[in-house]
């Protein structure tokens, strides 16, 4: 549903991504990598946020290249980025809100779509009237993957959802996720390999900007270069 | 009960106490005092938006009011109208006027340091008023209108009540802004916009066309707040200077946006100038207040925020 052509970007005149190509089927997808192999940077490709030196990105047959981030966010792309980037200054519930009225294919649902969401974490209804800015690190990333729920996206994007989260919500996200993906496709980037890789059909492994391996679930679990590399821990 | 309460409801009390001394010994300070903070917050809240909501700083911001001021002033002269019906006029022309300024200037510095618009919107302050002293020349000009100066008498005091149109005036605008950024989509994404622009477009939102409108949405506010300006005022192509300062000064005072204080920190501004404005030979030290009441804020915010 999501087509990355030739991608490459750079920062300056340091090459990030090179060369990449990269198709994310409906259903959950996986995009692992050590530190500073790319992940973020594709995702704020995908968005536009990073401009492409060159290539191609196309989602559902629409070319993104000359849509500015907002369009992008209106075809059905939601992002929750790596730093939650929330309204400090706004209660939970705004922040829900503000993610819902934005994007107009999911504005005349905003009500139920908050049911909804306040049924997955229901710790973000008991805390409604508290600013986003004062919420812990993992209440946040909840409220992040809220808000962009709040949105009814055709394609879920989560960069590294699990980090500053306890092992059992990591599990109950994941657990989630793969529920979700009835309704929502997924891509998620991680470099908890084995935790994600339960959630996730097909897992792409990067490093410095390329990708290495590409596989299933299951294959990737199998994979003894996968292993070494990995799940070593 | 947290420190913040504590302070909110000192002042408050501060400053109710002061009204009602006034009130007994010089009641005229009192309606002097309140019909100068409504002038303040008027001019101030505009600015508030710009500059508490989504953090534009403007410093062409008074002379925008001056060019207001002016087009008014040709407006009414050229086709016979009040001031008051030529506001509405005014404030269209200055929308566009803004929306201008915006694309061609501000726009290209939002993602840089805020030093380059503070240098930017300086240069377009010059612009404005060297532009309009070219155009119109540096002699005064006023509009006379004889329901300006209407007096009433309560006892043996004498005042005027047009000037209470200020006050009535900044009460309309604070109420309509209020409502525009706690009830309207395009409100509650400017504030989204300034909590975190970055957020802003990753949740859909137009930030661009948000930061265009807040802008040109604050110009027409100080649009109709010029044609207010010419009933009672005259008018040069320096009158807007000490607005900017005065409006800047006034939403440092109320907090980065917090709207409602505006007017709070308007009033304790009116009616210190006007008490001592009613002393005698106090006119000459109005100034002074002004910048006596930045110092205690600024010492005050630093000293509670070492705590
Ligand atoms: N704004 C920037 N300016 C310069 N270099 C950058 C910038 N952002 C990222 N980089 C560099 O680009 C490379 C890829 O960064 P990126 O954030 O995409 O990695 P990542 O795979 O998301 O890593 P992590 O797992 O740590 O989040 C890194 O070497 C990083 O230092
Ligand atoms: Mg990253």
């Amino acid at each position: 549903m999501l087509e990355l052509k030739n991608i490459s970007c750079s920062y300056g005149r340091m090459p990030v991504v090179r060369n990449l190509t990269l198709d994310i089927e409906e259903g959950s997808t996986g995009l692992f990598g050590p530190n500073g192999a790319g992940k973020t940077t594709i995702i704020n490709a995908i968005l536009g946020l990073v401009p492409l030196k060159t290539g191609s990105i196309s989602f559902r047959g629409t070319e993104l290249n000359k849509l500015k981030t907002h369009e992008r966010v209106h075809l059905g792309i939601s992002v929750v980025p790596q730093e939650r980037e929330l309204f400090p200054f706004m209660t939970v519930y705004e922040n829900l809100i503000v993610g819902g009225q934005n994007v107009p294919s999911a504005r005349d649902r905003v009500a139920r779509t908050l049911e909804e969401v306040c049924e997955i974490f229901p710790i973000l209804k008991e805390r409604f009237e508290q600013k986003a800015g004062t919420m812990s690190g993992g209440q946040q990333r909840q409220l992040a993957v809220g808000r962009a729920l709040m949105a009814r996206p055709k394609l879920l994007i989560l960069d590294e959802p699990s980090l500053g989260l306890q092992p059992s919500i990591v599990h109950d996200l994941f657990s989630i996720l793969k529920d979700m993906k009835k309704d929502v496709s997924i891509m998620v980037t991680e470099q908890n390999v084995r935790e994600s890789l339960r959630a996730v059909d097909t897992g792409h492994i990067m490093e410095n900007g390329e990708i290495i391996i590409t596989g299933t679930a299951d294959e990737l679990s199998n994979n003894p270069e996968v292993e070494k590399a990995y799940m070593g821990l | 009960m947290n420190k913040k309460k504590i302070y909110t409801i000192a002042g408050i009390s501060a400053a109710l106490i002061l009204s009602v001394i006034l009130l007994i010994i010089r009641p005229t300070i009192l309606v002097y005092g309140i019909q100068r903070a409504g002038i303040y917050a008027a001019i101030a809240l505009p600015m508030a938006l710009v500059l508490g909501i989504v953090h534009i700083v403007n410093l062409a911001h008074g002379e925008m009011m001056m060019v207001a001021a002016y087009l008014s002033y040709f407006i009414c002269t050229t086709f016979g109208i009040d001031p008051l019906v030529a506001a509405i006029p005014t404030g269209i022309i200055m929308f566009f006027l803004g929306l201008i300024i915006f694309k061609t200037s501000i726009a290209h510095t939002l993602e840089a340091p805020e030093l380059n618009q503070l240098i930017l919107t300086f240069g377009v302050a010059m612009v404005l008023s060297q532009s309009v002293n070219l155009i119109a020349t540096s002699q005064p000009r006023k509009i006379s209108l004889d329901y300006v100066s209407a007096s009433a008498t309560i006892g043996d005091v004498s005042f005027g009540i047009y000037d209470f149109i200020f006050p009535v005036l900044a009460a309309l605008f604070l109420a309509v802004l209020i409502y525009f950024l706690k009830k309207t989509r395009l409100g509650k994404a400017a504030s989204a916009v300034g909590q975190n622009p970055r957020g802003a477009r990753i949740v859909g939102i137009n930030v661009d066309l948000t930061y265009t409108i807040i802008f040109s949405l604050a110009s027409m506010i100080i649009g109709v707040f010029g044609s207010f300006f010419i009933t009672k005022f005259s008018i040069f192509p320096a009158v807007g200077g000490t607005f900017t300062m005065k409006s800047f000064a006034l939403v440092a005072m109320a907090g980065i946006g917090n709207l409602p204080m505006v007017i709070g920190a308007s009033l304790v501004l009116g009616l210190a100038e006007s008490l001592v404005m009613s002393v005698p030979h106090g006119a000459g030290w109005s100034p002074m207040i002004f910048f006596g009441l930045i110092i205690i804020v600024i010492l005050s915010r630093s000293f509670r925020s070492k705590q």
